[in-house]
Formats: C-alpha cells, structure tokens, sequence
C-alpha cells in the first residue's frame, strides 16, 4: 500500500484513466464522450509527464551553455506527450465533425447504441 | 533494396496530399492513386526474390541514429509479402468498386475519398514494417481516422451511426494501447523494439515487475482485439463493414483488421517473445476466443438477412480462424494463420465486390430475399460469388481449404478441439453460403422478374473479379509456395 501513496501521480493518471475510459463508454451524450476521449489522453500524458521529470533538474533546453546531460530531465517522454497531444487533437476534432452532423441529421446529441448496456445485449 | 520500405511508405505519403491538392479532377485523382497503388505493390514484389535468395532481415536506420535512439524499420520476407499482397488487395478492390464509388460518393469528395485510402495504404506499410512501438500507435490512430472516413463517405444515416459507433470503440482501443506502452516505456525506458524485448527478457529472469507487464500484455491483446474484431469485441464490425461502399467494405474486411494483427503478432513475438506470453495464459485465452469467433461467427453470419451483412459477420468467424492458429504459438501455427490471413485477404473483396454486383442487379436492394436469380442477370458477379464461397467453406482447390487444412495440421496439442470447431464452423458456412449461391442462380419465378438483364458490367470489373477469382484457386492450388514463405519468414521473426 505504501507503493500507492508515494506514487501519486501515477496512481492519480490511472484513476483519470478509467474515469475518461467509462464516461467514453457509459455517456449517452457525443460531447460528453468525446470529453471522456479528453480526460482519458490527458491522463496518460500525466503518466509520461511525470515518468520524464527528475527532481532539481532543469527543462531539456540548453541554458547558461551547461550541455551535461545530468543537469536535465529526460526529454523523450516530453516528445511522446506533444505527439500525443497532436494525435488527440486530430482525433477529437474528427469526432466534434461527427458529432455536428449527427446533430444536423437528429437534431439531438443523445446516441444510445454505444453504451455499455447495448454493447453487452449486443443490438443491431 | 534497404530504402524501398521507406520509399513505398513516401510515395503514399506524398500521393495523399496531391490527390487531396487536385482537386475536382476526379479521374487525375483517380489514375494517380491507382499509380500508386500498383508502383508500391511491383516494389514490395522485388523484394520478395531478394529475400527468398539472401534470407535474413535488413533494419533500415531513419536519420542513421544507432540502435536505442534512433527509429527503425525492419523488414524480412514476411513483411515484404503482406504488402505485396495488401497493397495489390488496395488497387484491386478500388478497382472492382469504382461503380459503387461513383455513385455513392458526391463528385466533390471523390479526391478525398482516394486521399484517405492513400493514407490507409501508409499506415498499412508502416504497421508491417515499424520497430518502434510508439509509431505503431501514431500510425495506429492514423489508420483508425482514415477507417472512420472511408466508412463515413457515403454519407447516410446509417453509415453515421456506423462510424460513430466505429470510432468511439476505437478510440477506447487506441486509449489502452497508449496506456500500456506508457506503462512498457516506465519500467523498460525503451520504445525501440530489439531494445525492449532486451530488458524485458531481464526483466522476465529476474522476476521484476511482473504485475505491470501482465497488465500490459493483456491491455495490448484487448486494444488489438478490438481493433481487428477479435470475438467478443466484434460488435463493431458489421455495422461499419455492411453499410460501407463496396470499395470499403472490400478493404476493410480484406486489409485494415489484418493491419492490427499482424502489430499484435510482433508484440508477443518480438517484444515479449512467445515462451513468456503463453507463461501468461495468454496464448490459451487467445485460441479459446479465436475458437469462439469461429463458431459464433457463423451462427451470426447465418441469422443475417442483409448479404452485405452477412459477408461482414463471416468476417468475424475467419479472424476466429487467425486468432485460434496465433493462439496455438508455434512458428508453423503462426504461419498457417498468416497464410489463412493472406487467402482471406484475397477472398473476402472477392465476396463483397460480388455482392456488389449482386445488389445492383436486384434493384440496389441488400436483402438476401430480394436476391432471386440475380446470379443470373450479372453471370460475373455470381460466379465470383460462388468461388468466394467455395473458399470460405473449404472445397478443395480453393484457397480456403489449403489454408484450413495447414491451420488444422499445425495445431499441434490444440488439435482435437480445433478440428471439432472446425467442423462445426465449415458446416456453418456452407449452410449460410450455399443457401445464397443457391437463391442467386435459382430461377425466377415469371412474375417475380422485375429486374432487366445487366447489360455488360465494365470491362475493369469484369478483369478484377476474374482476377480474384484465379487468385483464389492458385493460393488453392499453389498454397504451399506462400506458405513456404511465410514459414521462411516468421522463423526470422
């Protein structure tokens, strides 16, 4: 149990995780879910934000001419997370297009076949 | 020989961007992609000699950093047939539903249309031939937007309700593969695959962090699954394969699930390595969910009454097929099951462009009821329709019965219940197929003939669908030289 206290933000982006993860599979509402797609990518960004950052060190930007890498945190997961915030961005833009014109065609926002409970009864 | 992977996966790069620049000139767009198309497919085909006389793999440096850091293809025999032969499906099947495409797609969209099937072909090459786990996810979510959108193009209530469902169960999958291999960069600190499966071979001796890579084993399986339609997560599939245009339905049944397993492949093999896997219970979850596709697949399939429908739900059973042979974890399993994957991959375009063919010459209508005789208006569609089925249900000198038979040899200790599904599946199959060709040659009755003669399909269809057709009978026939390969291939995997 010690584990989980001292690793906060970890255990703080998983439980993100499965919260983005439901409302994007219990949520009847599109907008309500794509926010759910949000919180979900967010949270794996906080995973990797706080995997790349090592205490008292400085952000991967050459400063002052210091060029010893122990001086700065490790710069990969920082490049992970902007990849992953272009591909969230992509994605969430083309599930808004959907969702407008799903909008147009019912003039609702409801969609209630991808909830779990259709899901599991399994209608067509 | 070292740069053609690189090369294919530009030249559909570059070509996605100007057929989308053309604009409304939708037969440039159209000849452009067709180009294509087939420049990737004759490159992927050079390579196949190459390695069948020098054997082994080439990596192939990007920006030539060394091994930790840099980003790497990999690509041996195995890799090179699969685009061959996906590559060659893409230009086929576009070819074989242009018609469709025409008619369901508006004129100003066709160039996008061609644009996102370009993008599918590049994240298709790059899923077969990346060595890097964080740019299998990149192009992961790339194939699964320009999925949506090939779904999303013919623009009806139910291809919407189709995409939207597509997408939003997709994405759940692409959430928990990011997830895990965030988890898989924590405790390795590698992304690159040769470096990862060093550390976790350490890892897995020295007995650390066991919790966390069962955990990301099987969020990877499951984000996998989904994404190709692995049994219980095929509820998907029907709707966006089914409503799609014929084109789509052809490529996404015969190409983009394959994608996805073929990235699960190199994950249990490469990254975990299989003895691992199958120490999990994974491999045994695996086979018994590919054994429960195959049969309840079928029972779907034979419930349907829409065709296009039911193509998609045999889908389901033929992935339940991949799956058992992966779950197996032998090389000469794995091989069947890729050769099973090729043989379907030529099949089910077959199938659905046939239908295709069948719905226009019965009024557009998708109904199996309304098919009466319609296999005797368009003689070419219902032909084509009828190898196709021969295939899925296994008669001899088709491919699907090779396969079948290689799938059912290679099962090694898994053999008895694998044949009894087997069994079971096929009569299935010939249940639900025959009942159809029966239906489409059936003659009607004089006042039920409401629909003319077709009046010569287009040449080009009439080349593809023969095409796939003598395809089919020379993996039936041949099946042992791609199998060969195969085999050659997944042993260097």
């Amino acid at each position: 149990m010690g584990n989980l206290f001292s690793n906060y933000y970890e255990l703080a982006s998983m439980l993100l995780f499965v919260v983005g993860f439901l409302i994007l599979l219990i949520q009847r509402n599109l907008i309500k879910k794509i926010i759910g797609l949000n919180i979900m990518d967010t949270s794996v960004f906080l995973f990797l934000a706080a995997k790349g950052y090592i205490a008292g060190r400085m952000s991967p930007i050459i400063r002052d001419g210091v060029t010893d890498a122990s001086r700065y945190i490790n710069p990969i997961p920082s490049g992970l997370v902007l990849t992953g915030i272009v591909v969230a961005v992509s994605t969430t833009a083309f599930a808004l297009a959907l969702a407008l014109r799903w909008y147009q065609q019912y003039n609702s926002l409801e969609v209630d076949w991808t909830t779990l409970k259709h899901l599991l009864k399994g209608e067509k | 020989m070292n740069n053609i992977p690189f090369i294919t996966i530009l030249l559909a790069m570059v070509g996605s961007v100007i057929v989308l620049l053309l604009g409304k000139k939708e037969k440039t767009a159209y000849l452009l992609m067709q180009f294509i198309f087939a420049v990737v497919a004759a490159l992927s085909f050079v390579l196949i000699p190459y390695f069948l006389k020098n054997g082994g793999t080439i990596t192939y440096t990007l920006g030539h950093f060394p091994s930790p850091w840099g980003n790497e293809l990999r690509f041996g025999l195995m890799e090179s047939v699969l685009a061959f032969a996906f590559s060659a499906i893409l230009f086929l099947s576009v070819a074989a539903g242009k018609k469709g495409v025409l008619e369901d797609v508006k004129s100003c969209k066709q160039h996008c249309y061609y644009s996102l099937l370009l993008l599918l072909l590049l994240s298709l090459l790059a899923l077969i031939y990346t060595n890097d786990i964080f740019t299998a996810y990149v192009f992961i979510e790339i194939n699964t937007l320009a999925s949506c959108g090939i779904v999303m193009v013919k623009e009806s209530g139910e291809t919407l309700k189709a995409t939207i469902k597509y997408l939003i169960i997709s994405l759940m999958a692409s959430g928990l593969f990011l997830i895990s291999i965030a988890i898989m960069y924590a405790i390795t600190g590698h992304l690159l695959i040769p470096a990862l499966s060093e550390t976790v071979k350490t890892l897995v001796s020295s007995g650390d962090y066991r919790w966390p890579l069962l955990a990301t084993a099987i969020l990877i399986t499951v984000s996998m699954g989904v994404k190709s339609a692995m049994f219980p997560f095929h509820l998907w599939l029907p709707d966006a394969h089914g409503t799609a245009t014929t084109a789509s339905s052809s490529i996404l049944s015969g190409v983009v699930v394959k994608g996805y397993i073929i990235l699960l492949i190199k994950i249990y093999y490469r990254v975990f390595g299989i003895e691992v896997i199958r120490s999990m219970g994974i491999l045994n979850i695996v086979f018994a969910m590919g054994i429960a596709g195959m049969i309840i697949g079928s029972v779907m399939a034979m419930r349907e009454k829409n065709l296009k429908r039911m193509i998609a739900y045999s889908s389901v059973a033929q992935i339940g097929y991949i799956y058992a042979g992966i779950g197996v974890g032998t090389w000469a399993a794995l091989a069947a099951a890729l050769f099973h994957m090729v043989v379907h991959a030529f099949t089910k375009p077959l199938l659905f462009s046939s239908a295709g063919g069948l719905i226009e010459a019965s009024g557009h209508s998708k109904l199996i009821a309304d098919m009466k005789g319609a296999g005797r208006r368009n003689k070419l569609a219902g032909l084509g329709f009828l190898v196709g089925t021969c295939s899925m249900i296994g008669v001899p000198l088709f491919g699907g019965f090779t396969s079948k038979v290689y799938l059912a040899l290679n099962a090694g200790g898994k053999m008895y219940i694998f044949l009894i599904a087997l069994a079971i599946s096929s009569c299935l199959n010939a249940m639900y197929y025959l009942l159809v060709a029966l239906r489409i040659f059936s003659k009607p009755s004089p006042d039920e003939d409401l629909y003319a003669d077709e009046k010569g399909s287009a040449s080009n269809y009439a080349f593809v669908i023969s095409l796939f057709a003598a395809i089919n009978i020379a993996l039936g026939v041949g099946g042992i030289l791609v199998y060969d390969m195969l085999i050659k291939g997944v042993e260097i995997l």
